[in-house]
């Protein structure tokens, strides 16, 4: 072979490689063989979402909107940001297609700030005219959901609220929400206290809770008598419900065969203050035979007391904590479920305590539990016992109790075949969620929201706790489909410098006292000198000598006071900066430092071998 | 393969026989942590993570792969010791084999010598260990493709900067076809599809995911894929060479 053909070929086995190389970086893309090897496995998105993405029928367009080229953004908002975008970028591989993401870097006064704007995002100011921007768009059949800021509290959540974006702007239409119940929830247009009528604290008019759910959902009333759930029910939620027929139980267990959810919020004793005085405290046992065959376990005959979480309420003794009016905070929520995991403050008025009926093959997740000083007593010791006298019963043989929960898995219906009058076959088993409250007093406007009132009209309302938001947040899950709820709380993408933080935690003990001491004493000169001054008159009058030798010396120890404080505050930082400026210099400089030695001496033990051999 | 070895053997010799490569290291540490912690802002982050660290090595590399491989076969070509090289019984295959091996590892010893880094972050927190060596594995791949480049410019001609600025212009391809702040210019210009398909032969696009600890056979296989044809032609070139 000549030159040229030998060229020729060389050319042609090189663009064969090239065609090789490039053929094989498409396959092994699209094979998508990949092992996530991070302790918190962050990178790999759940097979919940997974299905949704699967299934995905219409595309769904996802608008990431973040202040990329923004200026002095502090790092840990990169760092956040950073993470959401690499969560997002798992979205689009395993939708088929049908899934795309956009980078949006919403600049000030741009068009994307504009569009950002006008779809509900949240800008965080950072300076003037300046707004930081870390939020997601979706948009797609259904509409357009926002996710208005990454909020980085919520990380643990970050999947689950991006799937349900896209799994919300992917259904057409809003959502319908059924509320079967024989409390009068949506008004009363002629209330009647006397007879069983809504509680008088509602005055006939819908609860707040239903007026909340309806800005979200189509939620319609179904009577207490139903034979039949419509099928564009989503969700249903049961509250508190009396004598309910056959058929209607039928209709609800059918339901949730149907493979839908649902909620059920039920009471030992619920407490309408009226009817108790005249009935005894009100509970209903016509959910017990759904209940049974769904392995819930429930006593309407007893009531949760608990010393620690006990209420301070009104009586006609003064002001007791009672311990039947449970004051439940951050510890009693469980942190994996997205319904309870960011709840601080949620009060519940006689609840029960609810558990699994053992050998009934469904998975319980509790939601909010007791403390361990807690006792299920029988409903008639605590409605008519006094608050001391039931602490006096929790001295001992306390534990904990569960007073909301999750049931899932494939429930069992309670039928084996349909009651007399209804027709079909029932379906016997299913794979639903339903999720149980053992209280309904806390859905009580009085209980859960104070009316901001002026001149007697009633303006709004203000939350007097998080109830409202529990309820919310079990609808908002509940009404997404299985995959959805199966997508728990994540890892933590945040790995904190612990020894950091405790230098900081250190540093604040030992001179936060000071700070304080100086702080409070510049305080006091600041209102003398402010006496002086007023003394002194403004300006007319003069000031005695006595007088402005005092202000002299006032100012002077508020100047000195102040040195001081800026010298604290530099000590409370000052180990910090210290450990970072040793940190600095390991990492850029100590390493160089001794290689240019190494170098050094390996240069002149040669140069001197050199020389011995020249010598 | 023995061959290729004695080539590696030499060549490392070479390297640290010479003040040129001490100096290297030096530069090359100073700049690692100096992007880390000031452009990187490490410290202030606050994150027990190597992130901020690895994120800036392709950057590095676009300057230290041409300039550490510009010497390779420029060098030996201008002092004529090529010649030797190649009548010498080894083939020319292990020779370009046994020379990027010998730079590889030259850049392994740069990126062990940044162990401070790591101790750094396990004395601040408790970081990721199978993510920082997931970064590292990383990091020591797409430095093989900015190397088997420069080997293979500097093969092409007998000077030295003109290897290093062809070396750096066919790295600044690959870098900015997957460097984010570029592909998002690309995607006000192109459709979608046709800016991913750029965006996967950029070294960016192959390192984001193992640099937070997530191994991919496609990024893998890009790397060894994009070394091996550069290695290809780098023996190409210098046989069209010996045969002329």
């Amino acid at each position: 072979m000549g030159r040229t053909g030998k060229t020729f070929s060389s050319a042609l086995g090189l663009l064969l490689a090239a065609g090789i190389v490039i053929f094989g970086n498409i396959v092994a893309n699209r094979l998508g063989l990949r092992r996530d090897m991070t302790d918190e496995k962050l990178y790999t998105l759940s097979q919940g979402t997974r299905n949704i993405l699967k299934h995905l029928e219409t595309p769904v367009t996802l608008r990431f909107c973040y202040s990329r080229s923004l200026r002095d953004t502090p790092p840990q908002f990169k760092n956040y940001a950073k993470r959401v975008e690499d969560l997002l970028r798992e979205y689009p591989a395993l939708s088929g297609g049908k899934l795309s993401l956009i980078m949006s870097d919403p600049e000030p006064d741009s068009e994307e700030e504009d569009v950002a704007q006008r779809s509900g995002l949240q800008g965080l100011p950072i300076a003037p005219e300046v707004h930081f921007y870390l939020g997601l768009m979706a948009s797609g059949s259904g509409g357009e959901e926002v996710i208005p800021y990454f909020d980085q509290s919520r990380e643990r959540f970050l999947e689950y609220d991006i799937t349900r974006a896209i799994y919300l702007a992917s259904q057409e239409g809003r959502v319908k929400v059924g509320v079967l119940s024989s409390l009068k929830l949506f008004g009363d247009p002629a209330p009647n206290p006397m007879f069983g009528g809504p509680p008088p604290e509602q005055n006939g008019k819908p609860w707040m809770f239903i007026e909340e759910l309806k800005k979200l959902y189509d939620v319609s009333e179904i009577p207490a008598s139903a034979e039949r759930i419509e099928d564009s029910v989503r969700l249903l939620v049961v509250i508190q419900p009396k004598d309910l027929q056959e058929k209607t139980q039928y209709a609800i267990d059918q339901f949730v065969m149907s493979g839908r959810n649902a909620i059920f919020f039920v009471d030992p004793a619920y407490t309408n203050e009226e009817q108790r005085q005249q009935f005894g405290p009100q509970s209903d046992t016509s959910l017990d035979h759904l209940f049974k065959a769904w392995g819930v376990e429930y006593s309407a005959e007893k009531i949760v007391v608990d010393s620690e979480l006990a209420t301070l309420v009104r009586t006609h003794k003064g002001p007791m904590k009672h311990p039947a009016w449970l004051s439940l905070g951050e510890a009693n929520m469980s942190k994996d479920e997205v319904i309870s995991a960011q709840l601080s403050t949620v009060l519940m008025v006689h609840a029960g305590s609810l558990g699994k009926v053992e050998g009934v093959d469904v998975t319980m997740v509790p939601l909010i539990t007791s403390s361990k000083e807690s006792k299920s007593l029988d409903k008639f010791k605590v409605s008519y016992g006094s608050p001391s006298s039931l602490l006096t019963e929790l001295q001992s043989g306390t534990d904990t109790h569960v007073l909301a929960a999750l049931y899932k898995g494939k429930l069992k219906s309670a039928f084996a075949a349909p009651p007399a009058g209804a027709s079909g076959t029932p379906v016997k088993e299913a794979a639903s969620t339903i999720a149980v409250v053992a209280d309904v007093d806390m859905l009580v406007d009085a209980y859960c929201l104070r009316p901001i009132e002026i001149m007697g009209q009633v303006y709004g309302y203000q939350p007097l706790n998080q109830n409202v938001i529990f309820l919310n947040n079990s609808v908002e899950m509940l009404t997404g489909n299985q995959d959805l709820i199966s997508l728990r709380s994540r890892g933590r993408f945040t790995r904190p410098f612990d020894k950091v933080l405790d230098i900081e935690a250190r540093a604040r003990k030992e001179w936060q006292t000071k700070v304080d001491e100086r702080e409070k004493r510049l305080k006091d000169i600041e209102e003398e000198i402010g006496k002086h001054l007023k003394m002194g008159g403004d300006g007319q009058a003069i000031m005695t000598a006595e007088i402005q030798e005092q202000l002299e010396k006032a100012r002077s120890e508020s100047t000195r006071i102040r040195h001081e404080l800026r010298a604290l505050r530099r000590q409370l930082n000052g180990d910090v900066d210290t450990l970072g400026a040793w940190l600095k210099f390991w990492n850029i400089a100590a390493v160089p430092l001794f290689i240019g030695l190494c170098g050094i001496v390996v240069a002149s033990t040669r140069s001197n071998r050199l020389r011995k051999q020249e010598g | 393969m023995k061959q290729a070895a004695n080539v590696l053997r030499r060549e490392i010799y070479g390297y640290f026989a010479s003040p040129v490569a001490y100096i290297f290291l030096i530069i090359f540490l100073m700049l690692a942590g100096y992007l880390t912690f000031v452009e990187g802002e490490f410290y202030e982050g606050r994150q027990a993570s190597l992130l901020p660290f690895f994120y800036f090595h392709p950057i590095l590399y676009l300057l230290f792969g041409p300039a550490l491989s510009m010497r390779l076969w420029s060098e030996e070509r201008k002092s004529g010791t090529i010649q030797l090289l190649l009548s010498l019984p080894i083939t020319i295959f292990d020779a370009v084999l046994g020379k990027f091996l010998a730079a590889w590892i030259f850049v392994g010893v740069g990126l062990l010598l940044t162990f401070p880094m790591v101790l750094t972050v396990v004395y601040l927190g408790s970081p990721d260990y199978w993510a920082i060596f997931c970064g590292y594995l990383g990091s020591f791949l797409m430095a093989g493709v900015y190397l088997a480049i420069g080997s293979f410019t500097s093969a092409l001609t007998k000077n030295q900067v003109v290897s290093f600025v062809i070396a750096i212009l066919l790295s600044l391809v690959l870098f900015l076809a997957g460097f984010p702040n570029f592909t998002r210019q690309l995607e006000s210009m192109l459709p979608l599809s046709a800016v991913n398909f750029i965006a996967s032969f950029g070294f960016f696009t192959h390192f984001l995911s193992i640099m937070r600890g997530v191994i991919d056979l496609g990024d893998v296989f890009y790397y060894f894929s994009v070394m091996g044809l550069m290695l290809f032609a780098n023996v190409l070139v210098l046989e069209a060479r010996k045969a002329a």
